[in-house]
């Protein structure tokens, strides 16, 4: 108690290093949850946009789809695909496909995607990003709308800024594959586990003729950059960490000629040389286990209010604490020195001091 | 014998030149005695004084307390206390912690009793809560010798205690020895003062390292 009570009276020489060590070990803390989180996060939001669905799309606008689609299905087990064709026009894009549903979890402010039971039937359906479907006054789903010349009944309308990471879309409309007379642009979309598919389509395509964009490949490439960057700032917090603990070293040692008298009187009054190393160490584990508790509480509210703010949530992964159970004793063990210097101070010599 | 000090000698190096501050002194000092060390500045009073405490080590000679060879402060750390010149208090800490500091390192408890009764003994039961820097010098240097009293020391060695006193505050710390003494307390004090020293039992003169009479 009464160590602690010293300690307390001394808080001011202590403070500047416990802030120090609190800083360091926050902002160590805090970089690695945020980037944790936002990892999961990416990678949650990665799934919702189904991560199995690649896109292969044309450069040669000259491919033989039906056989590729069935070459590709047949080869790699391929059981839901839909053709993509894209023909630009001035206010719009009209996008020739089959049901999307069956590949992109796609949100619907009204009714649904045109399914192929319904284009069997020769049902002229649409489906309007919502963009278009405000420019054409809003159709509610069963209404006919004139595109190009042709009447479409609306099949449903997507929910505001739709977007997966192929295509945003608010200004598509989305018909059935059999109505395409002419195109710009081709793609395939198509769910497949297989890991790669380059050297046969460049057999079938011919090399640089497409590009294929496959998701796991964006999710891992993604992945892999957040690992750098957080493997960087966890390197910067690192070192703003040792440079602390060595201010805090710094700090004992030059605090010693202050202490010199202290630390004789303490002798004279009947310290023994251990007495005094481990009143240092004893100071050095509470200056870090002040700043570790600190700076636990400062990182569990900035988690609470990332989650208030609904940036993403953190999770409840409490391994990173981990780090004290290292920090802490480096922390203990970088005092070492400054304390054996301090109990060596003979009686005599802090005493005239 | 309580102090046996056989041809004891201290060396301190001041750059190439070596001072002698104890010249082989020899000296016997019994149970319960009340004994002055007169002298001179310089001449080894604060030294020897150290070495009886412990505090520095012999160059040569032999240091006898109580019949047993003092190898190193082990022997000493629980049966000698110290009172300083300037009354040696922690300035961060009060005057009730100032005084029970010692029995964290001794490993001894002090019973409240026992406080309360060397508290009221020299006068500074009501100073408990206050700072060392809310003392008068006085006050500060009953705190310094309360905290020697408190571990039941046989030897008190007291270094220029009234150093920093007015004469009647130095008069009350002989009363407050005297009474000590009375009590079977052995006292070594350091002073200039001749008139303070003529109140002990015993007077040893220092001159230049060497005792020159007793």
């Amino acid at each position: 108690m009464l160590l602690l009570s010293e300690f307390w009276q001394r808080r001011r020489q202590f403070s500047l290093s416990i802030l120090s060590n609190y800083l360091a070990l926050f902002l160590l803390l805090a970089v690695s949850t945020l980037s944790r989180a936002l990892m999961q996060t990416l990678e949650g939001r990665l799934e919702q946009m189904s991560l199995q669905v690649s896109c292969l799309q044309y450069l040669d606008q000259q491919v033989d789809e039906r056989t590729l689609s069935a070459g590709l299905a047949e080869r790699y087990h391929i059981s839901r695909y839909s053709e993509f064709r894209i023909c630009h026009r001035d206010e719009y894009d009209l996008v020739y496909c089959r049901d999307l549903s069956v590949l992109f979890p796609l949100d619907f402010q009204l009714g649904g995607f045109f399914t192929d039971h319904q284009v069997a039937n020769n049902e002229n359906a649409a489906v309007l990003g919502h963009e278009i479907w405000q420019d054409l006054g809003c159709p509610l789903p069963g209404e006919e709308i004139n595109i190009d010349g042709a009447w479409f009944s609306v099949s449903g309308v997507l929910t505001n800024d739709t977007e997966n990471i192929y295509f945003s879309a608010d200004e598509l409309i989305f018909l059935p594959l059999d109505y395409c007379r002419d195109y710009q642009e081709s793609r395939l979309f198509f769910i497949s586990d297989v890991p790669y598919l380059s050297d046969w389509l460049d057999e079938v395509l011919g090399e640089d003729n497409y590009l294929l964009i496959r998701q796991k490949m964006l999710k891992t490439s993604f992945s892999r950059l957040l690992r750098q960057g957080q493997a960087i700032l966890m390197t910067l917090s690192l070192f703003a960490l040792i440079i602390s603990l060595l201010g805090m070293v710094n700090h004992m040692l030059s605090s010693l000629p202050t202490r010199c008298r202290e630390i004789g009187i303490k002798k004279a009054i009947g310290a023994r040389d251990s007495d005094i190393f481990f009143q240092f160490i004893l100071e050095a584990q509470l200056v870090m286990l002040i700043s570790s508790l600190g700076a636990a509480a400062s990182n569990e509210v900035l988690m609470k209010t990332v989650s208030l703010l609904g940036l993403f949530e953190p999770g409840t992964d409490r391994s990173v604490y981990r780090i004290f159970l290292m920090v802490i004793p480096a922390g203990c063990a970088l005092c070492f020195y400054p304390a054996v210097k301090a109990a060596k101070i003979s009686i005599s010599q802090a005493i005239r001091h | 014998m309580l102090i046996e000090l056989n041809k004891a000698v201290k060396r301190y190096n001041s750059g190439e030149m070596e001072v002698r501050a104890l010249d082989g002194i020899s000296l016997q000092i019994e149970q319960n005695c009340f004994v002055a060390v007169l002298g001179p500045s310089g001449c080894g009073k604060s030294t020897l004084l150290n070495i009886l405490a412990g505090y520095e080590k012999l160059d040569e000679g032999e240091y006898r307390f109580a019949g047993q060879k003092v190898e190193d402060d082990h022997l000493l750390r629980n049966r000698v206390a110290m009172i300083f010149q300037d009354h040696q208090l922690l300035e961060y800490l009060s005057v009730r912690e100032n005084l029970l500091l010692p029995s964290l390192y001794r490993r001894q408890r002090v019973e409240p009793a026992r406080l309360k009764q060397v508290s009221r003994q020299l006068g500074i039961e009501g100073l408990w809560k206050r700072m060392p820097s809310q003392l008068s010098g006085g006050e500060k240097q009953r705190c310094g010798i309360a905290r020697a009293l408190l571990y039941d020391c046989r030897l008190i060695l007291a270094d220029e205690p009234t150093g920093s006193l007015d004469r009647a505050n130095g008069q009350a710390l002989m009363a407050i020895f005297a009474q000590l003494h009375s009590e079977g307390c052995s006292i070594i004090m350091v002073t200039h003062d001749r008139q303070l020293a003529e109140r002990c039992q015993r007077i040893i003169r220092m001159e230049d390292g060497h005792v020159i009479a007793q």
